[in-house]
């Protein structure tokens, strides 16, 4: 009788058990989550920002003139590509890597 | 099964689980709701930036069109300019309307062709096409293999083909025939049809006017990139002209095509104002020409313009104009230029009736005060004064720069008669080169500015500004002789003095301080008497008294003082009244028909079921109603001007340059997307019930610098 109900014990532990370490995995998983999800939008929040920031340079450059060597892409032959004004996203406050286990917050 | 139903309705049963197994699932289930809010709301965020990405470079894109098709114009039109160094404005007498129109319509008017591609394909639609094609090379591959099949089945049988085998060959056939039909339409498919639709309609655009065709390129180029309907109708119009009225063609395509009919429409009907208007003109010019430039039917036709003088050895012209001067006429050389000449054929040449009277009233020593900055009248100048002048390049007043400071000296002598003289020959050159080019109606944006300006009634620089003046000059003119006929000095006194026989009103002496009263409107009034004998009506007030106290013109003159109220006066008077009559009703069809010209009004009527001049383009699919509005700014054609300052005509480009500031660029786009959710999808209820409207305005500036050979400066300036 007493090794049916600690066997039964045991059970209802076995669960509490699973359920504990689960839910550790479960929450280190939702907290990686946040992170990525919180570093992916505000990385595309901040690259539209920097997008529309860049219009007016963009726009404003003839053909020939495009001379930003950092952010403009180039062809084989080292010539800018009329029109390829990329947005700068070097500056690490704004754009950093992806690191879960770093907390700015 | 009672013992099922109070398990199912018995709360501790369950309470009660048989199993512990299903925790975790429980946890992983919410856990997921939490994550596919994660993915729902980064993929919210990542469309929107999608979104606004496109739709702000559909916005810089059009902007950016717009400016650069008025920069490039504007470079045109500034680069023509026959001025060394190169300015922006060119001061000459000589042939400038040739040069102004040569100008203008050497100008290419339709730069249209590769503006209108097509629809830029969407990755679904790009796809459907694709799977399309893939289906129906696999249909054709199916095919050939079962016929393959069933022809090496019939050989391996000795050459009978059984019922399977003729079903293989004929259902082999059958998909073959699908599959190269349906490649057939995926190929010649939605793309295709749109390109050819709106290539038809980047034809009709060659006949839009430059402003339409501008502004429409600007709304189709942002239109372009956001509006994905996939939506056909049958094509009724034939709008690709193949004949083929069966077929589908893409809405929108639709929608272009009758938004430019309606555009081109517009535009014949006011090739047709235009026309009138030439006609206008034309009738303007045959009789106005007659005060400065004697014709054989002046004296019969406009008899009161340019009466028969009778001048001793003049017999060859049948009327003398009323403004003519004997000291030079302008004639047409053997070159074909324009030359001042002081003879007519070996003849002296006569004075007008008008300045007969003028000149006789400066050799009696009237002065009369001026008009438009010049004196009344004045002996001269010489013809060959003028011919210097003409010559002279020089800038006057408004346009000196450091490139052409020098003084432009008003030949002597220059006065308003001859400044008014000189001023309807040239709206009469003008209009002659207009009647003599067979396009000028289709070319009327081109020269419709150098009438009229509808936010400037008052304009110095056009025809209608400088006919005003022209007509408050006239009518003060014939004011004035209206008291030197009649002097009557208000309020004062005047005698009447009768010479052999001949009378005439002259004011006395005046008594200053001296009042007498008069019952006047129901009131007594206190009057100066005489004062110092001005009569404050007349524009010009010291002619009447000078002239009677004087004792009247110079015999010599011509005129005598009998002349004066009797003889010469009420024939001027009809001259000046023919005049201003003339001027008032041209100047009436110059309002009349430039405003119907320039007015938008009656095309954003026409076009209020196409969205007017800012069209909203709207459709609905799967995924809801879609809307895309695009708005232009009013902005300015670059254009020539024309200024007549101190005798010289200067030309002037203006609107060649647009700063895209907030305030007061008008260069500008903006396109606003709305989408309304879906309704009506059930359980699954709307799709993306979160999106609303968005919208993207872009700034664009552009300016034209002749000093630099570089490119047109064309940018955005300003974005939001």
């Amino acid at each position: 009788m007493m090794i049916e109900k600690w066997i039964r014990l045991e059970n209802k532990g076995q669960a509490t058990l699973e359920l504990t370490v689960s839910l550790i995995f479960v929450m280190l998983f939702l907290v990686g989550s946040i992170k990525i999800f919180l570093w992916l939008n505000e990385s595309m929040v901040n690259r539209q920002v920097d997008y529309e920031a860049n219009r007016s340079y963009a726009a404003s450059r003839p053909f020939t003139q495009v001379d930003i060597p950092d952010v403009v892409q180039t062809d084989e032959a080292g010539l800018a590509i009329p029109g390829e004004v990329l947005v700068d996203e070097s500056d690490k406050a704004r754009y950093p890597d992806l690191n879960i286990f770093e907390s700015k917050w | 099964m009672t013992g099922w139903l109070q398990r199912l309705t018995n709360l501790l049963k369950i309470n009660r689980p048989k199993s512990v197994k299903g925790q975790v699932m429980t946890l992983m289930i919410l856990l997921l709701v939490v994550m596919l809010i994660f993915v729902l709301a980064t993929f919210e965020i990542g469309d929107t930036s999608l979104r606004a990405t496109k739709m702000a470079n559909a916005a810089d894109a059009a902007a950016l069109e717009l400016a650069s098709n008025l920069a490039t114009r504007g470079r045109m039109m500034a680069d023509n300019l026959p001025c060394d160094p190169p300015r922006m404005h060119c001061c000459f007498k000589k042939a400038f309307w040739s040069i102004i129109l040569t100008l203008h319509f050497g100008v290419p008017g339709a730069i249209v062709g590769n503006y209108l591609d097509g629809n830029p394909q969407s990755w679904y639609e790009a796809a459907y096409m694709g799977f399309k094609i893939l289906l129906g090379a696999l249909m054709i591959a199916l095919g050939i293999i079962m016929i393959v099949g069933a022809i090496v089945a019939m050989i391996g049988s000795g050459g009978s083909c059984s019922y399977a085998c003729v079903k293989a060959i004929i259902g082999g056939i059958m998909l073959i025939t699908g599959g190269v039909l349906m490649m057939y339409k995926a190929m010649t498919g939605f793309n295709k049809k749109l390109q050819a639709g709106l290539n038809q309609v980047a034809r009709m655009f060659a006949n839009l006017d430059d402003k339409s065709r501008w502004r429409e390129t600007a709304i189709y180029s942002a239109m372009n990139r956001l509006v994905t309907d996939q939506n056909m109708a049958r094509d009724l119009d034939d709008m690709d002209a193949d004949g083929d009225t069966v077929e589908k063609m893409p809405d929108f395509a639709h929608w272009w095509y009758k938004r430019t009919e309606l555009l081109v429409q517009d535009n014949a009907n006011k090739a047709g104002a235009a026309t009138t208007f030439v006609k206008q003109m034309s009738d303007f010019q045959n009789r106005s020409s007659c005060v400065y430039e004697g014709r054989a039917w002046c004296g019969s036709n406009e008899r009161e313009l340019a009466p028969l003088e009778t001048v001793a050895g003049y017999a060859s012209r049948q009327s003398v104009p009323v403004l003519q001067k004997s000291e030079f006429s302008w004639i047409v050389n053997e070159a074909g230029e324009d030359e001042a000449v002081s003879t007519l054929n070996g003849l002296p040449i006569p004075d007008g009736r008008i300045i007969r009277l003028t000149r006789a009233m400066e050799n009696a020593g009237v002065s009369a005060g001026s008009y438009l900055s010049l004196p009344i009248y004045q002996n001269g100048p010489t013809a060959s004064a003028m011919n210097n002048y003409a010559e002279l390049e020089c800038c006057p007043p408004g346009f000196e720069d450091s490139t052409c400071s020098a003084t432009c000296p008003t030949p002597t002598g220059y006065d308003w008669m001859d400044e008014l003289s000189e001023g309807l020959r040239e709206i009469n050159m003008l209009i002659a080169m207009l009647n003599e080019e067979p396009s000028a109606a289709e070319q009327w944006p081109y020269w419709i500015g150098f009438f009229y300006n509808s936010a400037d009634l008052t304009d110095a620089d056009t025809i209608y500004g400088q006919l005003g003046m022209y007509l408050d000059a006239l009518r003060n003119f014939q004011t004035s002789l209206t008291y030197l006929a009649a002097p009557a000095c208000r309020g004062g006194w005047y005698a009447r003095v009768c010479t052999a026989g001949v009378c005439t009103n002259v004011c006395g002496d005046c008594p200053v301080g001296v009042y007498r009263y008069v019952w006047r409107g129901g009131r007594m009034e206190r009057i100066p008497v005489c004062g110092n004998c001005v009569d404050a009506r007349s524009p010009h007030p010291s002619w009447p008294c000078r002239l009677t106290i004087a004792g009247g013109f110079n015999t010599n003159s011509g005129i005598t003082l009998t002349e004066v109220p009797t003889d010469v006066v009420p024939p001027i008077q009809r001259s000046l009244s023919r005049m201003i009559s003339l001027i008032t009703t041209f100047r009436t069809n110059i309002a009349r028909q430039a405003s119907l010209l320039t007015s938008d009004s009656a095309i954003a009527a026409r076009l209020a079921s196409y969205g007017g001049l800012s069209p909203t383009y709207s459709w609905t699919d799967s995924r809801g109603r879609k809307s895309i509005r695009v708005e232009v700014g009013d902005f300015l054609s670059p254009r020539y001007r024309k200024r007549k300052t101190w005798r010289k005509t200067c030309i002037y480009l203006l609107d060649y340059a647009d700063d895209g500031s907030a305030s007061g660029g008008r260069c500008w786009v903006k396109v606003t997307q709305v989408e309304t959710p879906a309704n009506g999808l059930g359980i699954l209820g709307a799709w993306n019930p979160f999106r609303r409207s968005m919208d993207k305005t872009s700034r664009a500036t552009y300016s034209v610098n002749r000093s630099d050979d570089s490119a047109n400066i064309v940018g955005i300036n300003a974005v939001n």
